[in-house]
């Protein structure tokens, strides 16, 4: 649905400050939604290092995902979801970054674990594994489900956006926004997409960083994601590299590689899957998960500027950026119209 | 002394000849063909386990020899470097079929009908209008490295090999040998003579698509995506009685468009190779024992499009048989 905000013709001066995959699908969005735009991008880092890029990006939410409501929690994923199918059947797909994937979750502990109410409804497959599946990752597990949905791989994602959102006419600043002020008199209206940058430039301490690390292998033969009592996963990539991980650390700030925790995600991703022993590394990768409950999309007024949050995905950026780029884009839209109203 | 000779060095030959050799290091076994891989049928195929195109072969042999080689391919995926892919795949029908449960369903992983939800969505995934289909866990190999990886085998333990076109069961090179497991693919039309063996032709593009990770069988169409481990697969056709080894183009189109009709993102993925092969159809598969001149000839073909799904179990079938010969002919040894 294009929209006309201003009554005077003339675009808004929109920026958007973060270049990873919230940044990025809230300026796609504006495009999309906007008859006029006159977007700027500021980031200082893009593509390999933002958190974005480390992510595999499967759509598995963890279970305590939370917006402001359960209704806009389940929304948010919903759209998401939609929002990547539209593209997913396009010949754009892998440019995009975009590709089904079918996963087995096993459990020693319970089968709560492999469970995962906000996406059994939406996913198209969602069961429980039979007793002859239990044996795929070899003896122990007790406990499983098998489901289907769609990884989105944000080292192909975030170029193919850029290279859109230039091509209508967006424009990109490499530049580190320290407050808000700095943006007053360029901007009718902001969106703050900074990620863990907002803990800063916002002084928000609801934002905890939790520090991801993965290993990258080449394994073409992969075809199926496999998780292991959730910490252990193992999911494919668009180009036959797959992602192993991982490890969950609370209000850890550490970007540097620790070698403790890469032979632990080697041995226990070895372990679902022996095979991998064999397989070669191609890199070891940290990433901060920009971690808020709830996540924050809302509108304020900082210093004088029309600011819409859109930051605190924790793990789930990658996949639910649409759905919550959506009612960002819809915040902004409500701002700026409110502001045109009041010049009547 | 026993002598073997295995005629022909497909996936069921080399099976064969593995199976044997292994178990009988001190009997002597040759594989004789004209061809070895990577120029065998096999090697050109799809690498999927799924029983295709066997004709009016019984639905307990299918089980029994499917559920024997599905099992053997599960062994070498969990091995790791053979090239295997574990992944799901749907066998979709755009017309309405009352569809059965399959003999070899409790055989192989997840198994399923596929319900309303799930059609609903591969159709707007696919933009077809599927009705019925089904869906299980299966394994597509990358068939040169399974060729090769049983050739290791079978030299490994001392197998011989030798390039030679045999003309005719009576051929003069199977003088030395007591017994012929006849292996012969498509070539059994003319050895055997068996006119009951026919090529049925289907033509595949490969082309590289890292990020299709489902099976696709339209079936009512005809195409299927089939991915590996080093590129992926389109097919197809199944023209029954074409000998045709040469590249059609209607056939290249049909293959192509109906694909990336399913697929949209492989219009723009890169073509490495386009392939013909032949695959020997049959009524049935023809495995069974054959006295014949003071020979024991022991048959091992027409698999039509299922020789990566049954070739072990068949191996295996093969493999009584002659365990049966050796004990009888030691029982008449022991007599005299």
């Amino acid at each position: 649905m294009v929209t006309d905000i201003n009554m005077d013709n003339s675009s808004p001066r929109i920026a958007v400050i973060g270049a990873g995959v919230i940044g990025m699908t809230v300026a796609k969005i504006l495009q999309q939604e906007l008859r006029n735009t006159n977007i700027t991008i500021i980031a200082n880092e893009f593509l390999e290092d933002t958190v974005s890029c480390v992510a595999a990006g499967i759509f598995r939410p963890g279970t305590s995902f939370k917006g402001p409501t359960k209704d806009i929690t389940k929304k948010w994923i919903n759209n998401s979801w939609y929002f990547w199918q539209d593209i997913l059947k396009t010949p754009e797909a892998p440019k995009a970054g975009l590709m089904s994937v079918s996963s087995y979750i096993f459990s020693k502990e319970n089968q709560f674990v492999t469970r995962n109410h906000l996406i059994e409804d939406l996913v198209p497959i969602y069961r429980t594994v039979e007793k002859d599946e239990l044996k795929l990752c070899g003896e122990g597990w007790k406990y499983g489900s098998y489901f289907s949905t769609i990884k989105i791989g944000c080292d192909r994602y975030l170029p193919w956006v850029e290279k859109s959102f230039i091509g209508k006419g967006g424009k990109i600043e490499i530049k580190k926004i320290d407050s808000f002020a700095s943006l007053r008199s360029k901007f009718d209206l902001v969106f703050n997409c900074t990620g863990m940058g907002a803990k800063v430039l916002c002084g928000d301490h609801d934002l905890v960083a939790l520090r991801g690390q993965v290993i990258k292998v080449k394994a073409p033969w992969l075809k199926m994601a496999f998780y292991g009592d959730y910490d252990t996963y193992i999911i494919p990539g668009i180009d036959g590299v797959a992602t192993l991980g991982g490890v969950r650390q609370y209000d850890s700030y550490n970007k540097e590689v620790c070698k403790y925790d890469s032979a632990a995600i080697l041995e226990r991703c070895c372990k679902l899957l022996p095979v991998l022993k064999k397989a070669e590394i191609v890199a070891h990768k940290v990433g901060l998960r920009p971690h808020r409950m709830p996540v924050r999309v809302e509108p304020e007024v900082m210093d004088g500027v029309k600011v819409v949050h859109c930051y605190g995905h924790g793990g789930y950026g990658v996949m639910c950026a649409p759905g919550t780029a959506m009612d960002a884009v819809k915040i902004g839209v409500d701002m700026l119209r409110s502001n045109a109203r009041s010049k009547m | 002394m026993t002598k073997v000779a295995v005629l022909g060095a497909g996936i069921n030959g080399l099976a064969c000849a593995v199976r044997v050799k292994e178990k009988y290091p001190n009997i002597h076994v040759v594989i004789i063909a004209s061809e070895f891989t990577p120029n065998t049928t096999g090697d050109g195929s799809g690498g999927f386990w799924y029983p295709y195109l066997c004709g009016i072969t019984s639905q307990d042999l299918l089980c029994k020899w499917g559920s024997e080689t599905y099992k053997y391919l599960y062994g070498l995926w969990r091995e790791g470097g053979h090239d295997l892919c574990l992944l799901p795949m749907f066998e979709l029908y755009r017309e309405k079929r009352e569809l059965v449960t399959h003999s070899w369903a409790k055989d192989v992983l997840g198994y399923r009908i596929l319900d309303e939800k799930q059609l609903s969505y591969l159709s707007g995934l696919y933009s077809v209008k599927y009705v019925s289909g089904r869906t299980f866990t299966s394994f597509i190999a990358y068939p040169p490295t399974i060729l090769a990886h049983l050739h290791r085998r079978f030299e490994a333990a001392n197998g011989q090999t030798l390039q030679y076109r045999i003309n005719s069961l009576d051929d003069k090179k199977l003088d030395d040998y007591d017994v012929v497991i006849n292996c012969l693919g498509l070539g059994a039309r003319e050895v055997v003579p068996d006119d009951k063996v026919v090529p049925i032709r289907g033509q595949i593009s490969r082309v590289i698509a890292p990020w299709v990770t489902n099976a696709v069988m339209d079936e009512d169409s005809g195409n299927y995506i089939l991915p590996n481990v080093h590129n992926c697969v389109l097919g197809g056709t199944h023209q029954t009685n074409d000998f045709n080894r040469s590249i059609v183009g209607e056939d290249t189109d049909f293959v192509l468009n109906g694909c990336s009709q399913l697929i949209p993102g492989l219009k723009n993925a890169e073509l490495i190779t386009q392939w013909a092969g032949l695959r020997p159809g049959r009524e049935s598969v023809r495995l069974e024992a054959e006295q014949r001149d003071g020979k024991l000839y022991i048959h091992n073909y027409g698999h039509g499009g299922s020789g990566l799904t049954l070739f072990w179990g068949c191996a295996a079938d093969v493999l009584e048989i002659f365990d049966k010969h050796l004990t009888e002919g030691r029982k008449q040894n022991a007599k005299l």
